[in-house]
């Protein structure tokens, strides 16, 4: 579908982009997930032909977008940024616009979008009137007026309430999914794309970390232990008791509370065990907790770390 | 690439400043019309207050109390002027002059002087009187073939020659051969006194310079010479071909003091002066179609679209030329309106006279003022690219519109210096080669300012203009 190889891109002397290459595919939706300043919107910018690449080559449904670039275009629907449209037009007339510039676009297709983003009632409505939810609604509208194979949309989520989120989720799935065309979707938000997306691509400093599933992303950044967090009422004794647990997998956290990380492979019997020791020992146990798996936020965290503090 | 233009006029009518900008237009084409109106009235007013007799009777009053020389005759002919209702105008005006010249000259010199100037100017003292009584005579009798025909005879007998004889007898002969009488108030009679004025101006200008030694003054001269004989010529055929009205006569308004009735032509040529305003508004137009996309950001959504640039560009160059001569039409047909309202239908079948070498041609009065507009749109035209192409490039409105705007005036400012100074490479500044009715006509100061050259100057500074929004537009990124 999109097909991005050795992009590199140069503002004045800053390389933003180094080197990116990656694919997305029909059927799913690609996260493209970066801090600030990291390359997203470039990369993007540069798909869509509103920036011209150093070196690499980008093709679109096998068409390349330096060789033949009506064709490449015509394949897509994005939004770029923020959805800015004419603020003194109508919604309706805004699409009509785009419309325009696209082949073979319908009245009856232009219907059927402002019914599908939810936006029948206050379509002639003037954009200025427009909240920025209901402009980002617009714009999906818009990106999908012509039946692209691909979609791009730069941080669709902002503006859009939880509501809205949830809405415009599975409107991406169920296009990605049921209709098999190809969702490229950034972001720094990464609950939500945690949820939304299929595949991800993480920026950084304008090179990408790695490309993959969620899952896959997840148990590859999880550790092999298991921490449990473990409350008692005699601290002094509950360490004498586990003495026989090595120093450094054992963590006095306060008075009350104690840490204990266990390998990954045996660790349900080796709880049971440690409970029956201290219980054993007359120490009284009140809470007993595993800690919560890493989710993508952290793993992003973690990634980006290196780099993301600063904006380069 | 229809659809494209016909999406930035969807843009440009949807705006409110759009029809604020065409109101204006309308508003400042009543406004001007009823300005002249108003003036008109003014200005009429004032001439009809003026009273000959009043006049006459406030010279003779102060003649009364300074008493010079000769006084008495003076006041005798200011009264005879008075006596028989003889305005400045009138043909007898100039008849009592002379009649009482004689007069005056006898009654202030002594007998020697006048018998010395009498053997010059071949008049016999004797004959002084008689002449007064027979000049009188003509007046009492509204004589005035008779008048002329004396005339003739005395300027015929002065000894010029042949061609300078003809100029200056030619009206009185033409009246006495049509039978014209002169002040009779019909166009015939106007347009033989025109005629004749211009013939008897040339006389002088041809006879002052054969004194004048200024080589510079010398040439000015023979222009107006010549424009002067074209002038008769389109005279000469308006009396031949009977045309009563001819819409190349019409006064600007920079001489709006002469015009004698405020008809449709007067009102509708004004009106002509209100481009400018048309191009001040298509100059914020120009420089505002390409950069309030970026400044919007709505750039992102017209570009990612698969269209080539070059035709997004081109259709919003196209638009700013439709809206200009959507504006033009909307100032020709409110000015017209507002012309036949004011001015009513008097003279508007009237064709337009002018030389071309040396026939005279007719064309329509209405395709007359088209072509004004047309001609005077191309500094416009230009001033617009030019805007146009820098907002392409720095993608801001105000910068862009600005630095037109002062390219204007300071452009045409520079040119009346250049020129006034004679520095002969201001023909190369684009603004001396704009006004192509000027070059056309040779009035631009440059010599030999062809129509081939200014078009040339023009066409490269389009190019020029144009390839800069060219580049602006499409080789920089969003």
């Amino acid at each position: 579908m999109l097909k991005v190889e050795n992009l590199n891109k140069y503002f004045g002397k800053r390389q933003v982009i180094k080197n990116l290459s990656f694919e997305t595919f029909e059927g799913e939706v690609f996260g493209f997930l970066g801090p600030n300043g990291a390359g997203k919107t470039t990369t993007i910018k540069i798909i869509v032909g509103l920036l011209t690449m150093d070196s690499g080559s980008i093709s679109v449904n096998n068409s390349d977008l330096n060789k033949n670039f009506e064709k490449a275009l015509s394949n897509i629907g994005a939004i770029v940024e923020n959805p800015e449209m004419y603020k003194h037009l109508s919604g309706v007339q805004n699409l009509k616009q785009y419309a325009n510039m696209r082949k073979g676009i319908t009245e009856k297709r232009i219907q059927e979008v402002i019914e599908l983003v939810g936006l029948k009632n206050r379509i002639n409505e003037k954009v200025r009137k427009y909240s920025l939810g209901m402009r980002q609604r617009l714009g999906v509208a818009q990106a999908l007026l012509h039946k692209p194979k691909l979609l791009i949309l730069d941080e669709p989520t902002n503006g859009l309430d939880p509501a809205g989120i949830k809405e415009l989720r599975d409107i991406l799935k169920n296009l990605a999914h049921k209709e098999k065309i190809g969702v490229m979707v950034s972001s720094h938000l990464m609950s939500e794309m945690e949820l939304m997306c299929d595949r991800v691509g993480i920026i950084v400093n304008g090179e990408l970390l790695k490309v993959e599933t969620i899952e896959e992303l997840i148990i590859e950044n999880s550790d092999s232990k298991q921490i449990y967090k473990i409350g008692v009422n005699d601290i002094a004794s509950a360490i004498n008791t586990l003495n026989y647990i090595d120093k450094e997998n054992i963590k006095r956290i306060n008075e009350r509370y104690i840490e204990i990380s266990l390998d990954s492979a045996d660790y349900e019997k080796e709880i049971i065990f440690i409970n029956e020791q201290l219980v054993k020992a007359g120490v009284g146990v009140f809470e007993l907790s595993k800690r919560e798996n890493k989710k993508l936020e952290d793993v992003f965290i973690e990634m980006t770390k290196s780099g993301g503090a600063q904006i380069v | 690439m229809f659809k494209l233009i016909s999406n930035e006029m969807i843009k440009i009518v949807n705006k409110i400043s759009t029809w604020i900008m065409l109101i204006l237009i309308i508003v400042s084409c009543v406004c001007f019309s009823g300005l002249l109106l108003i003036s008109y009235k003014q200005n009429k007013g004032y001439m009809e207050e003026r009273n000959f007799i009043e006049g006459y009777k406030s010279e003779i009053s102060y003649l009364e109390e300074i008493k010079t020389k000769g006084y008495e005759v003076e006041i005798e002919k200011l009264q005879f002027l008075i006596d028989n209702n003889i305005d400045y105008e009138d043909w007898k005006y100039e008849l009592v002059n002379e009649a009482y010249e004689y007069k005056l000259m006898a009654s202030t010199l002594s007998k020697e002087d006048l018998s010395n100037i009498s053997i010059n100017k071949d008049i016999n003292i004797n004959s002084v009187e008689e002449s007064f009584d027979k000049l009188k005579e003509y007046i009492k009798n509204n004589q005035w073939k008779e008048y002329y025909k004396y005339k003739i005879k005395e300027i015929s007998s002065l000894g010029y020659d042949a061609e300078i004889l003809e100029n200056a007898i030619w009206e009185m002969k033409y009246r006495i051969d049509k039978n014209i009488e002169p002040n009779n108030g019909t166009w015939q009679d106007d347009v033989v006194s025109k005629i004749g004025d211009l013939k008897t101006n040339a006389l002088e200008e041809t006879i002052g310079n054969v004194t004048t030694m200024d080589m510079n003054l010398m040439s000015i001269g023979s222009i107006d010479v010549n424009s002067a004989q074209n002038k008769i010529k389109i005279l000469q055929y308006r009396l031949e071909n009977n045309i009563e009205f001819d819409i190349s006569e019409t006064p600007t308004i920079e001489n709006m003091h002469v015009i004698e009735k405020l008809n449709f032509w007067v009102l509708f040529l004004a009106n002509g002066n209100l481009i400018g305003i048309v191009g001040m508004l298509i100059i914020v137009i120009a420089g505002g179609i390409v950069a309030t996309e970026f400044s919007e950001g709505t750039i992102k959504f017209l570009l990612i679209n698969p269209i080539k640039r070059w035709k997004i560009l081109f259709s919003k160059y196209m638009t700013v030329l439709i809206i200009y001569f959507i504006m033009l039409f909307t100032i020709y047909f409110c000015s017209m309106i507002i012309a036949l309202i004011i001015g009513g239908t008097e003279h508007i079948s009237s064709t337009y006279l002018y030389l071309k070498g040396d026939e005279v041609y007719e064309i329509s009065g209405f395709l007359h003022v088209a072509k004004v507009y047309v001609l005077k749109s191309v500094s416009i035209i230009v001033m617009a690219t030019l805007a146009f192409s820098i907002s392409c490039v720095l993608r801001n409105s105000n910068i862009s519109t600005g630095i037109s705007i002062v390219a204007m005036f300071l452009g045409n400012f520079l040119n009346t210096i250049f020129r006034s100074s004679r520095i002969d490479w201001g023909r190369f500044l684009i603004f001396a080669n704009t006004d192509l009715d000027a070059v056309i006509n040779g009035k631009t100061g440059y010599y030999e300012h062809s129509l081939k050259f200014a078009l040339i100057i023009i066409s490269i500074h389009m190019v020029t203009f144009l390839l800069t929004a060219w580049d602006g537009f499409t080789k920089k990124e969003v």
